[in-house]
């Protein structure tokens, strides 16, 4: 086959912008690196999935508390295997087009015989101006009748287990046991409410809304299995908003739970933002590993809750009367708008839903302008995990200057309106609220608020943001903070958005990239 | 590497033998650098891509249930590894100033106008080429890693560049060089 000859001009052009030399694999080199792999594949090659044996599985294999359970929870995943209800199912056929009440029943009556489940659970950040994004801590969950336990991951690396949950029924109620590695501290709780069993119970609602699904959706590989997902309207059941929604993904071949996704539940932290919620990676046991669900709380560790201790660390905070349903009224009026301008120093940026812009001034004259143009990107058939949204932003930039342009596609750029939504999102959380003040002969309502209410801000920080006391848009935001250089004569630091204009009539060109004629690129600058 | 001993390989993997996952892994290593870079657009994040679908593979092969299909099972391990790290980098640079981005000055201008023709192809053709052109893969690697037949391939490669064609004809590309 010969099939490339009539465009050699074309294949040149291809291999000279990507081609490079074929790469080799020093596969000695890649055993070194991945001893802890070959060894999980090794027992699983010792221990078929059908044949579970407990008694060396559990066995605890290192001396640090966090290693020991993040090792053990590898140990169980990899060594049992996942159980096969179904084995001589028909391949083929499309078992999902029946009445789920007769396959529905099936599953939930294979769930009885689970008395272990793991997964994980990831959360992943729908921004309303741009992309989701998958966040980096994630949780794994162990469950069974009696017990339920979570490890968290560390959020900043999502390799360390910083915090350990058990939860273990009682008699009377059930007793709690939280262990932060994070903090180095540790507290129980004893109460006399329901032990829930989390996903176990979940299942089995989930299995029993399935009547109820609005759609069947295509079937989609999720870790190299094949699953079919219904997907529900949370509206359909409970006290629930419209916008949010479930995808329940059933693997084909065993018909066992595979992924659940939970969508469109707002952030209370991030106005701006949604979450979905996602379990996978499931696994089911039919043994109940006694060590896994024992609390360990190491000797050294003091007894406290971990909010104490990170509050301690933060200093007081306090929370100024914000009369309630401001902060939506807020957040809605700016949702609501279409446009925005506003200035920050030399800087004026123009912002619209699909495309925002950047126009830097020195004295007054024109420097530069940056555009950005976000328009739907293709992923591919499997599509990003979070495939609902997946956006690019074509980037231009025009330096008047040099008299060049650059144009350039990024998956992210974070849309100026999410940044604007998220400290307007924050008024209910202000220290303070400011006495009213007349900026830009508009009527405002002021609130102050310490910017280590989130993140790892210094104590030092603070924002305040004033809004039209009628329509309830933001007029002015100051941010200010003390430099720790003390060589610096003023350490005190500040800056502002301010000129904001809201639903203004902008040109119909703003948005449009434009390259003045005789502007070459940077390599090929015109004269 | 003929199907039958690929599935072979495969097979003797699943039953422990470490070194015939090394022979599959070197069969495999330049084509999933390849689907890797096809996302990532970035050669060491491609690499490590591709090493990391071996690790995962290695670990999850007991759940592999058709050996014939191994490539292609392998190949979409690698995706989903390269999207994380597409989501992981989003996440970086949205941490920072969006005008510090990085840039691609100081390129060659071909070179820079026929990589913006592959990034906007659909996904499906922007792999195929990547696949074809980045390591030279032969149509025979391309088919077995994707699991599609040649003609399917080469059906794809023509759109994908008639596409590419088009749009660097668009975009002021001097027609006599294509």
């Amino acid at each position: 086959m010969k099939p490339d000859k009539s465009d050699k001009k074309i294949n040149e052009l291809i291999s000279r912008a990507i081609g490079r030399q074929r790469p080799t694999f020093d596969f000695n080199k890649w055993q070194a690196d991945h001893q802890k792999e070959i060894q999980t594949y090794k027992a699983q090659v010792k221990k078929p999935s059908d044949s579970v044996e407990s008694s060396e599985i559990w066995r605890k294999i290192m001396k640090s508390p966090i290693t020991k359970l993040a090792a053990a929870a590898v140990i169980i995943i990899t060594i049992l295997g996942g159980i096969n209800f179904w084995p001589d199912s028909p391949g083929n056929r499309k078992w999902w087009l029946d009445p789920s009440a007769a396959w529905g029943q099936e599953i939930i009556q294979s769930l009885e015989k689970v008395k272990t489940l793991v997964y994980r659970q990831r959360v992943a950040s729908v921004s309303d101006y741009g992309n989701a994004k998958m966040g980096v801590g994630w949780e794994q969950r162990f469950c069974s009748e009696n017990a339920y336990r979570r490890d968290s991951y560390d959020w900043r690396d999502g390799t360390t287990v910083i915090n350990t949950q058990w939860v273990l029924r009682e008699p009377d109620g059930r007793t709690k046991y939280e262990v932060s590695y994070e903090y180095q501290c540790y507290f129980q709780d004893k109460t006399g409410g329901r032990f829930y069993s989390d996903q176990m119970d979940s299942f089995r609602w989930y299995v029993g809304l399935l009547h109820k699904a609005d759609r069947i959706l295509e079937t989609k590989f999720f870790e190299g299995r094949e699953c079919v997902g219904f997907e529900i309207n949370a509206g359909k059941y409970g006290d629930n908003p419209e916008s949010q929604f479930n995808r329940i993904w059933f693997d084909v071949e065993t018909k066992l739970p595979a992924r659940i996704e939970k969508h469109g539940h707002r952030s209370s932290f991030d106005a701006a933002q949604a979450h979905t919620v996602i379990h996978d990676q499931f696994e089911y046991y039919t043994e109940v590993p006694a060590d896994i669900f024992t609390p360990q709380i190491p000797q050294d560790f003091v007894n406290a809750h971990p909010d104490e201790i990170r509050d301690a660390r933060k200093g007081q905070m306090t929370f100024a009367d914000v009369p309630e349903g401001l902060k939506d009224q807020i957040v809605a009026a700016m949702k609501k708008a279409k446009t925005m301008v506003y200035q920050q120093g030399d800087m004026t940026v123009y912002s619209s839903p699909n495309a925002w812009r950047y126009d830097y001034y020195s004295a007054d004259r024109l420097q530069k302008s940056e555009w950005y143009v976000s328009e739907q990107y293709d992923t591919g058939e499997t599509g990003f995990e979070i495939e609902d949204k997946v956006l690019r932003v074509v980037r231009t930039t025009v330096d008047f200057d040099s008299r060049t342009y650059r144009i350039s596609g990024y998956i992210s750029s974070r849309h100026p309106m999410h940044e604007i939504v998220f400290f307007a999102g924050l008024v209910d959380r202000a220290d303070r609220i400011l006495e009213n003040r007349i900026i830009d002969e508009v009527e405002c309502i002021g609130f102050e608020i310490s910017a280590k209410k989130y993140g790892d801000n210094p104590e030092s920080m603070i924002h305040r943001l004033w809004f039209d006391a009628d329509t309830k848009l933001l007029v002015r935001m100051e941010f200010e903070w003390e430099t720790d250089k003390p060589s610096k004569q003023n350490l005190k630091q500040q800056f502002q958005r301010g000129q904001f204009q809201w639903d203004s009539d902008l040109p119909a060109d703003t948005f449009t990239p434009a390259i003045p004629e005789g502007f070459g690129t940077p390599t090929k600058k015109v004269q | 590497m003929t199907e039958k001993l690929q599935t072979e390989l495969v097979e003797a993997a699943l039953a422990g033998d470490i070194d015939s996952f090394g022979q599959l892994a070197r069969r495999y290593y330049a084509s999933l650098v390849a689907v890797a870079y096809a996302i990532l657009a970035d050669h060491q994040l491609a690499e490590d891509t591709a090493q990391e679908a071996f690790a995962r593979a290695l670990t999850n092969l007991s759940k592999l249930r058709k050996p014939d299909k191994f490539a292609p099972w392998l190949a979409q391990i690698c995706r989903n590894i390269a999207k994380d790290m597409v989501a992981a980098k989003a996440r970086q640079v949205n941490t920072e100033d969006s005008c510090r981005a990085p840039d691609n000055g100081g390129r060659d201008d071909n070179v820079e106008a026929v990589r913006g023709a592959i990034e906007q192809l659909p996904f499906r053709a922007r792999e195929v080429i990547v696949l074809r052109y980045y390591n030279g893969l032969s149509y025979e690697e391309i088919s077995s890693v994707l699991g599609i037949s040649k003609p399917t391939i080469n059906g794809r490669l023509t759109r994908a560049k008639r596409k590419m064609a088009r749009y660097l004809k668009c975009n002021g590309f001097p027609e006599n060089r294509l």
